[in-house]
């Protein structure tokens, strides 16, 4: 068979066989889905036929079993019991390290004899408890070489180079007799298709925030039967798309955070009955969009942040000092810092809670944050808030002192003139009117400790409240290429990163909401 | 000429496509299920259809049907699996030109083309 078929149908494989864990764990649920089942067989079978027309008779043949298998559900000889679905995902995991295998044009490893002994004790001994077929988990893996693109936007692609073309031949007529208005209108034109350009080009990087969720049911599953605890996984649907370098950062973080709900959070059924609630945990992963950026909650409803335990280990590490007395809140801030954990023996899923200074770098690195919301015996909340994208931010250029700096566009609701008499000061806070509200004032070089005169004010939407920004003077309004921070700087307020410009020189680009944070 | 491939595997689209270089000036179009086989079909109004059994939507029986409704005489090849003989024969009996079964290899797929193209 053609080698050149190979590729397509590894990814093609691969696809499918996430599409069947994420059936089969639903049909766990709700085991009476005859759609369910159909497509798991139409599933099994495609793979079983594709496997066969690249002549890789041992994929095949497990595709053969497990259709098998479908079809003894489906005709009702075999019970979908836990063992069932353990042997179900146990044959396609062996089925998806069988392609990595054939992306590295080594054998596929699949022991096809044991499948079918497996198949068989399932259908003489239906009772073999869950848990005891013991199935390696891989860690949900972003494709970060290669990504789909439709044609259509690769013609879109193609029609704006095209274009562009044209600019650059109308731009050399120019050069051997000028028309300053032709000129300008060109220019105007060639921006406006560099802007479709990378506009076209930056979507195809975003992936649906689902492509890492879709492998959580199947860990947190795993987890809770080995444990012996009972959870509910709920992820609400989300339509957001993250930048595919913010999601391979993410990724391990999340599943980190993820384990941490249901290793440490939630609580065995007796303990859970003691207290009152369900005998059933909830874990809860949502999303909110806004304008640049993304939160992203997980909520469990377990036992909560044990903060005595943490504030002792912090006394006990030197981050605090002994007889202080710290709000909840500034406690759970504590969490991200190295080596707090105060789990006595280390879980393997979870590790000693070193793993969560290592999420907040991570999360900083990227210009994201981590928030945590804790009550014991209720549940803990944690927000990350991730930016769209990495890449190219539309900013506007502001001085302070003769220095000048890159503020993110987007927040900027309006740009007006600072005249003297416009800032009043009331309570020890500065404060200006902007349509007939009275909002807080900060001169940018304030928040960066420089001194100076502002004559201008960006009017900044932070969190839900305006906040009216002085600068010295408004310079330009670009798309600029952010460059992340060395970690070593990332966790300076106000430093979201740097820019490079055309002449060469580097901009810092402000994180405006770490500097008022700071403030506040 | 113009030819439709309907089956849900791309993998299997892109392999029978890849057979069909053979011809240059062949024109290709796809569909993923029944549903959208017919629907290209009426517009594409193609030469010859391949048409895959077992397919999300809408199964290629139906397909076929719905098809042989639009175009009496439509050149249809069934793309089938071991074990769905009497699917191909119902498919034959419907007025399916032929069948080839899957896996099937380069000149089962450039034969068809030859074959149809002489009658």
């Amino acid at each position: 068979m053609n080698q050149e078929f190979l590729s397509v149908f590894i990814e093609e494989s691969r696809e499918e066989l996430d599409k069947i864990e994420q059936l089969i764990i639903s049909l766990e649920s709700t085991p009476n889905n005859p759609s369910s089942i159909a497509e798991l067989m139409r599933l099994f079978h495609t793979l079983k036929g594709n496997a066969r027309m690249m002549e890789i008779t041992d994929f095949s043949d497990a595709s053969h079993i497990m259709e098998d298998c479908l079809k003894a559900i489906n005709d009702g000889t075999l019970n979908l019991s836990p063992a069932v679905t353990d042997f179900i995902l146990k044959g396609k995991d062996t089925m998806k390290n069988a392609l990595s295998k054939l992306s590295e044009m080594k054998a596929t490893g699949i022991d096809t004899a044991a499948l079918t002994k497996g198949f068989e004790e399932l259908k003489t001994t239906p009772g073999i408890p869950a848990g005891e077929v013991k199935v390696e988990l891989e860690t949900p893996q972003i494709n970060a070489q290669n990504v789909r693109v439709p044609t259509e936007s690769l013609d879109k692609v193609l029609r704006c180079v095209g274009q562009l073309n044209t600019k650059l031949s109308t731009f050399k007529s120019l050069q051997e007799s000028f028309d300053e208005k032709l000129f300008n209108r060109n220019v105007r034109e060639t921006e406006q298709l560099l802007k479709e350009l990378q506009e076209e080009v930056l979507d195809e990087r975003m992936f649906p925030l689902e492509t890492i969720f879709s492998r959580y049911p199947r860990m947190v599953r795993e987890i809770a039967l080995e444990q012996g605890k009972k959870i509910n996984l709920v992820i609400k649907s989300t339509d957001v798309k993250l930048d595919k370098s913010v999601l391979d950062i993410i990724n391990d973080p999340m599943v980190h955070i993820l384990r941490n709900a249901v290793d440490h959070g939630i609580e065995i059924p007796d303990e859970r009955k003691k207290k009152g609630k369900g005998v059933e945990g909830t874990v809860e992963i949502s999303t909110e969009k806004l304008r640049d950026s993304v939160i992203v909650n997980i909520r469990d409803d377990g036992k909560g942040i044990d903060t005595e335990a943490i504030l002792k280990k912090a006394i006990e590490m030197g981050y605090v000092a002994p007889g202080n007395v710290l709000s909840n809140e500034k406690i759970l801030q504590l969490v991200g810092k190295s080596g707090l954990s105060t789990k006595s023996t280390a879980s393997k899923l979870s590790g000693r809670g070193v793993g969560m200074d290592i999420v907040f770098n991570n999360l900083k690195r990227i210009g994201g944050n981590m928030s945590i919301k804790s009550e014991k015996d209720k549940g803990t909340l944690i927000s990350l808030r991730l930016p769209l994208t990495l890449a190219i931010v539309n900013s506007i250029m502001v001085s302070v002192n003769e220095q000048a700096y890159a503020v993110p566009l987007l927040r900027v609701l309006k740009i007006m003139e600072l005249s003297k008499g416009s800032i009043r000061h009331e309570e020890g806070k500065c404060r200006v009117q902007f349509e007939g509200k009275v909002i807080a004032y900060f001169s940018l070089g304030e928040l960066l400790g420089i001194t100076h005169e502002p004559s201008k004010i960006l009017i900044y939407e932070y969190g839900n409240e305006l906040v009216a920004l002085g600068v010295d003077e408004i310079l330009s309004r670009e798309f600029v290429l952010v460059n992340r921070p060395d970690p070593r700087l990332a966790s300076i307020p106000g430093i979201g990163g740097t820019t490079i410009m055309e002449d060469g020189s580097i901009r810092v680009f402000l994180d405006i909401e770490s500097l008022l944070k700071e403030r506040d | 000429m113009k030819v439709l491939i309907v089956d849900d595997s791309s993998f299997m689209r892109s392999i029978i496509k890849g057979y069909l270089k053979e011809f240059p000036n062949l024109k290709i179009a796809e569909a993923a299920d029944g549903e959208e086989a017919v629907k290209v079909f009426a517009e594409f109004q193609p030469d010859i259809t391949f048409l895959d059994i077992i397919m999300p939507k809408q199964n290629g029986i139906e397909a076929l049907k719905a098809i042989l409704h639009l175009k009496r005489n439509a050149k249809v090849v069934m793309v089938t699996s071991v074990g769905q003989s009497s699917v191909i024969e119902e498919a034959l009996k419907m007025g399916a030109g032929k069948y080839i079964m899957k896996p099937f290899k380069y000149d089962d797929i450039v034969g068809v083309i030859n074959e149809f193209s002489q009658k």
